[in-house]
């Protein structure tokens, strides 16, 4: 990725490491992509890894939070190490025939000595925005099974 | 701080081959691994212990994969100390290097399902490998040392019963610390004698000795499969002489029955094999084309533990070998069955491998004519580095070509070629080279890229720079009456362009074709080999010129002067109707 000596992580390199990230697993993602998001303050750094497909029947955000000021990390350094570590799941999980899942509730993890929580869970959030249109009446049984075919 | 998600790591994504592009196979199941069984059928049979040892390594571990270790627990006891010896040689390596939290994982499944086996199966693993995988972690101390030690030192220190020996954990990995508390208490609990012995041993050996020879151990063990060293698993790749072969067996006449299939080649071979070949013969060829993706896989940096890499390595054999069937038995079916049947599948490999090493190596040749920096990714491919090669085209032709036609010609020269299949919601999806019509696919992009280059040499341009915007103002210029020519548009000419109608716009580009058509049959540096029909890259000119139409139709003028603003030399801005 792009050497900078910025604290945090740019824009243009979030945009780098959602391509290699796409890249790095493009065998298996079908008709998935990832998006990166990036946040961070003086003492954490959050991100969210989406892998997604255009019509979000299937939505899987694997989130991360890292207190960096207290085990010495930077914001930009806290942000990668999630990254990776989130790389390092992702691969698992296709390898693992996308059978391996994280805890939907955040849960503490360690890797290469530092702690930090993740949380995710896949969503069909095609269907949950078809389920609030039928129960608001706004389509009824047959739109739901054309839409989603 | 160093990143996984580097470029670096996209190089050796792309160096292996099988893993940076999206794609797919339709291969018959037959070619298909099949290598896995019910295990919980055969824990319900009376003989379930031995129905599992006698399961061949493989078959077990792609089961136990298949149907999760957790839900199999009851099988790990069953199965012979051979067979989790091999189950640790495909999982619990990487790069050549021992991943001692996967081999503690498995003896954490082991533990939960009986309580002992954590002690006896580490136990029964080869002392070189015991030693491995506690050296790194216990620091062992003798009475007598630890009487040299400060009280703060001595209190980190755990102690075996009356003070014979005295250890620490060194990892602070919760899931390290579990498995060796969990380890010890049932090994002091079965063997106390055993536990001290390890530990001092371990505690004492030189680091990294027992894993080097381990590493040695299990690849021997590894070549028994067919997973063998790098440098074996490039030579693969080679091209070889086809004199030979050609004069074995092209002796058909070409027919065209592959072509005006639905199936691929090599579905109508297998299909016709499975009904005329007996059981033992089809399970042979099988099984020695299983052998030659494993022997693929150090090459295309596949971990033999990783079994969707393992079945795409598979997917690619059947398809390369397709074509070399093909090719060999000029599309005869039966001809072909006989080939598969008597030729090794590595000989068809290198077969394929040969066809597509020629036309990319013609390829390049002229690519260099058009763009001299391609000498260094020819450099980079002969020496099958696919990795620095692919980044240098990202480098270099993506500005040249754009991202479509780029990332099409990456995986032409792909450690395994694909071509174009098909766009999946905006992206390309690409398919193995498993055919002579694929072979063709494959020419096709590279020559596609070849005629872009000649087109735009033609107009007198000095910078090769996104050339779909090139042609694209040649073919206005040619349609406004003039030369295919690379120059600004004036807004008179603009209008005029904008303002022909139907009839006219359909001569103009009559007029574009048959002009386009005398220039690439006049100047063929393009063309890699005599009589190719030029459908395809007129097609592509087609779809250059359907562009031009709909910004011309839809008035979306932003877009065409947007390319004309790119272009450089801004200041002459002429347009010459007769040059």
């Amino acid at each position: 990725m792009p050497k900078t000596n910025n604290e945090k992580l740019m824009a243009s390199e979030v945009a780098e490491l959602t391509h290699i990230l796409d890249r790095k697993h493009a065998a298996s993602l079908g008709d998935r992509f990832f998006s990166i998001k990036v946040d961070s303050d003086a003492s954490n750094a959050f991100v969210t890894v989406t892998l997604r497909n255009a019509h979000e029947s299937f939505f899987y955000p694997v989130e991360g939070r890292i207190a960096c000021k207290s085990q010495e990390l930077s914001p930009k350094d806290g942000a990668m190490l999630l990254l990776d570590f989130i790389d390092v799941y992702f691969e698992e999980f296709f390898h693992d025939r996308q059978d391996t899942w994280l805890p939907i509730d955040w849960a503490g993890f360690n890797f290469e000595g530092f702690e930090f929580e993740l949380k995710g869970q896949v969503l069909n959030k095609r269907t949950e925005e078809l389920a609030d249109l039928f129960l608001d009446g706004k389509i009824n049984r047959d739109e739901i099974l054309s839409a989603l075919r | 701080m160093a990143s996984r998600l580097s470029e670096e790591s996209l190089v050796r994504v792309y160096d292996g081959g099988l893993q940076a592009f999206r794609w797919e196979a339709h291969l018959p199941a037959l070619t298909l691994r099949a290598e896995t069984v019910d295990l919980l059928d055969l824990l319900s049979l009376e003989k379930a212990k031995e129905a599992i040892q006698n399961l061949p390594p493989q078959v077990l571990f792609r089961s136990l994969m298949k149907q999760g270790v957790s839900d199999c627990l009851d099988i790990l006891p069953l199965m012979s100390q051979e067979q989790f010896t091999a189950i640790l040689d495909y999982d619990a390596w990487t790069d050549g290097e021992l991943q001692h939290r996967k081999v503690f994982q498995w003896l954490q499944q082991f533990r939960e399902a009986e309580r002992e086996q954590i002690y006896t199966r580490f136990r029964d693993l080869e002392e070189e490998m015991q030693i491995a995988l506690v050296g790194p972690f216990i620091r062992a101390v003798d009475p007598e040392d630890f009487e040299q030690l400060s009280d703060e030192e001595q209190d980190r220190l755990e102690s075996f019963p009356g003070g014979a020996l005295y250890y620490e954990v060194k990892s602070e990995d919760p899931e390290i610390r579990q498995f060796f508390a969990d380890f010890l208490e049932v090994t002091m609990g079965e063997n106390m004698e055993y536990a001290m012995s390890v530990l001092a041993h371990a505690g004492f050996m030189p680091p990294n000795e027992q894993e080097a020879l381990m590493a040695q151990f299990r690849n021997a063990r590894m070549e028994d499969d067919g997973f063998v060293s790098y440098e074996e698993s490039l030579s693969i790749f080679h091209s070889i002489s086809l004199n030979a072969l050609e004069k074995k067996w092209r002796t058909h006449e070409k027919t065209a029955l592959s072509c005006g299939s639905n199936d691929s080649f090599m579905q109508l071979v297998i299909s016709l094999a499975s009904q005329s070949w007996d059981k033992p013969t089809l399970d042979e060829v099988r099984s020695r084309h299983a052998y030659l993706a494993n022997a693929l896989c150090s090459a295309a940096r596949v971990e033999p533990g990783d079994l969707e890499s393992l079945d795409k390595a598979l997917e690619q054999v059947w398809s390369l070998n397709g074509l070399a069937l093909e090719w060999l038995a000029s599309g005869n079916i039966e001809q072909a069955a006989l080939i598969l049947k008597e030729e090794h599948p590595k000989t068809l490999f290198q077969t394929a491998c040969t066809l597509i090493e020629g036309l990319r190596h013609k390829g390049l040749k002229q690519l260099e004519i058009f763009i001299p920096e391609t000498s260094l990714i020819r450099t980079h491919l002969e020496l099958q580095k696919f990795g620095l090669a692919q980044k240098q085209m990202d480098i270099l032709y993506g500005k040249i070509f754009g991202s479509e036609l780029t990332e099409s010609l990456k995986a032409v020269f792909s450690r395994f070629p694909m071509v174009k299949s098909h766009a999946l919601e905006g992206k390309i999806v690409f398919r193995p080279v498993d055919s002579l019509n694929a072979l063709d696919s494959l020419q096709d992009c590279l020559e596609t890229a070849l005629m872009k280059l000649q087109l735009v040499s033609m107009t007198h341009v000095e910078e090769l720079i996104d050339l779909d915007a090139q042609i694209q103002r040649s073919m206005v210029s040619v349609q406004l009456g003039g030369h295919f020519i690379n120059r600004f548009l004036t807004q008179t000419q603009v209008d005029i362009w904008r303002s022909m109608g139907e009839e006219a716009y359909t001569e103009a580009n009559e007029k574009l074709y048959s002009g386009l058509d005398a220039m690439l049959t006049k100047d063929r540096r393009w063309a890699l080999s005599e009589n190719r029909k030029t459908d395809a890259l007129m097609s592509s000119l087609s779809e250059l010129a359907a562009g031009l139409t709909f910004i011309k139709d839809q008035g979306h003028f932003d877009a065409l002067f947007n390319l004309i603003e790119s272009i450089p030399n801004q200041e002459d801005n002429s347009y010459a109707q007769d040059e």
